[in-house]
């Protein structure tokens, strides 16, 4: 039986641990309000610039597009993992480095070269660790998503794709579903592939200023922007709401030790009572 | 539909700015200043640097600085995706001002080997650009 003093004093402690998860977790729901009010805010764009470059896309027709057209053999790829910068957000990231490790091994085997890029904290510690090619490591990108930063990150990424360093570009990052649901996925950025309309009305009839040929350049390079910022924001509406998930079960399991040490608790402090009543009434029976 | 009105989105990459009808739209095309008027032709077209036009008839049309970008145009429907879009009362007059200077800076005739002309070019554009825009949006009020 334990010391009722240690039983007490491990009460206090799960008390003190509840009340930061407890924190935590409000800190993380507000924190998420924001970031799914930015992932909402950022549809409409998103939609719209989708929309936009099917047009250009079926006006430009055959003309070529270094960024479109899928090369011949693959020897040296590019991974970006996006992941958070802090911890305490369940099995967000390891599930995610799961499906990334899966996917480099595959690529491997095949005998293609990979380098990797590594966007949050987390990311960078996990390639150290598994000693994968880490090339560059960036933080913050996802604490709060600007679209300039999601240009400045696509740019550097296109000109690897365009001289040649790499022949795919693939992101792995945690998309968002809702606050009970983030699903970890690997999206193929570069080359890029533009959805096509099967049957586009007239298309061939808008008018591209300057000419759709010229167009689709600067536009592709944009949807690639446009793609990594949905990234971003998506990243970041997922960490806040796994953390906000993993911080409420957290604190629930907290309640639940806290109310079998009390139980245990007082059964000892029963116990004792009980002990020193017998001895008190065998004591005075003796005399 | 050529008496009716544009169906007006002005979008960034952040949030939604401007939905609603309009008489008429003015934007900086990157090959020239236009005009959108209802009954307009499907366009897609790129942006360059300059003050975005809402005009809803009665009111003084209102302004809006844009930086690059696209407008999609179909049936009455305009959707501008614009990389940069700011209201006047949201621009920045100090960090436009130095920036103007640092533009200029750049392109005294004895740095121009140096520098990226184009882009010194239009880094000063957009500076005057939010200046004047600025400027206005200030003695109007």
């Amino acid at each position: 039986m334990p010391n009722l003093k240690d039983i007490k004093r491990r009460i206090v402690s799960v008390k003190n641990t509840q009340k930061i998860t407890h924190a935590m977790k409000l800190v993380s729901a507000a924190k998420f309000a924001r970031a799914n009010h930015a992932v909402i805010a950022a549809r409409p764009y998103g939609d719209g610039f989708e929309e936009m470059v099917e047009k250009v896309v079926v006006a430009a027709g055959d003309v070529p597009s270094r960024l479109t057209e899928k090369r011949g053999q693959f020897k040296r790829e590019l991974l970006i993992l996006v992941a958070t910068d802090r911890g305490l957000c369940g099995s967000l990231n390891s599930t995610l480095f799961k499906i990334a490790n899966r996917f480099v091994k595959q690529r491997s085997e095949d005998g293609i070269a990979f380098d990797v890029v590594a966007w949050g904290r987390r990311s960078g510690m996990f390639c150290r660790k598994v000693r994968w090619k880490l090339i560059n490591e960036k933080e913050k990108v996802t604490e709060k998503p600007r679209y300039e930063v999601a240009k400045g990150l696509a740019h550097d990424v296109v000109q690897t794709y365009l001289d040649g360093t790499y022949d795919t570009v693939h992101v792995a990052f945690v998309e968002f579903k809702n606050a009970l649901s983030q699903v970890p996925v690997i999206k193929q950025v570069l080359p890029v592939s533009p959805k096509q309309k099967s049957a586009t009305e007239g298309a061939s009839n808008i008018i591209m200023e300057p000419v759709a040929a010229k167009l689709l350049e600067p536009v592709l390079q944009r949807l690639v922007v446009s793609q990594v910022f949905r990234i971003l924001l998506e990243s970041a509406a997922s960490e806040h709401g796994a953390r906000m998930t993993a911080m409420d079960s957290a604190t629930k399991n907290a309640k639940e030790v806290i109310r079998k040490l009390t139980l245990q608790y007082n059964r000892g402090r029963q116990a004792a009572i009980t002990k020193e009543l017998i001895e008190i009434t065998s004591g005075a029976d003796a005399l | 539909m050529s008496q009716g009105e544009l169906q007006v989105r002005v979008l960034s990459p952040e949030r939604i700015i401007f939905r609603g009808p309009v008489k008429a739209l003015g934007l900086p095309g990157e090959l020239g200043n236009m005009t959108l008027l209802p009954g307009h032709a499907a366009m897609v077209a790129e942006l360059g640097i300059g003050s975005l036009l809402l005009e809803s008839g009665s009111a003084t049309p209102e302004k809006l600085f844009v930086s690059g970008g696209f407008v999609d145009v179909s049936r009455d429907a305009v959707t501008v995706l614009a990389d940069v879009i700011e209201k006047p009362s949201e621009i920045n007059v100090e960090r436009a001002k130095k920036s103007l200077v640092r533009a200029e800076e750049r392109l005294t005739p004895s740095k121009t080997s140096e520098v990226d002309v184009p882009r010194a070019l239009s880094a000063k554009k957009r500076a005057q650009q939010r200046l004047e825009l600025a400027s206005a949006a200030k003695s109007t009020h």
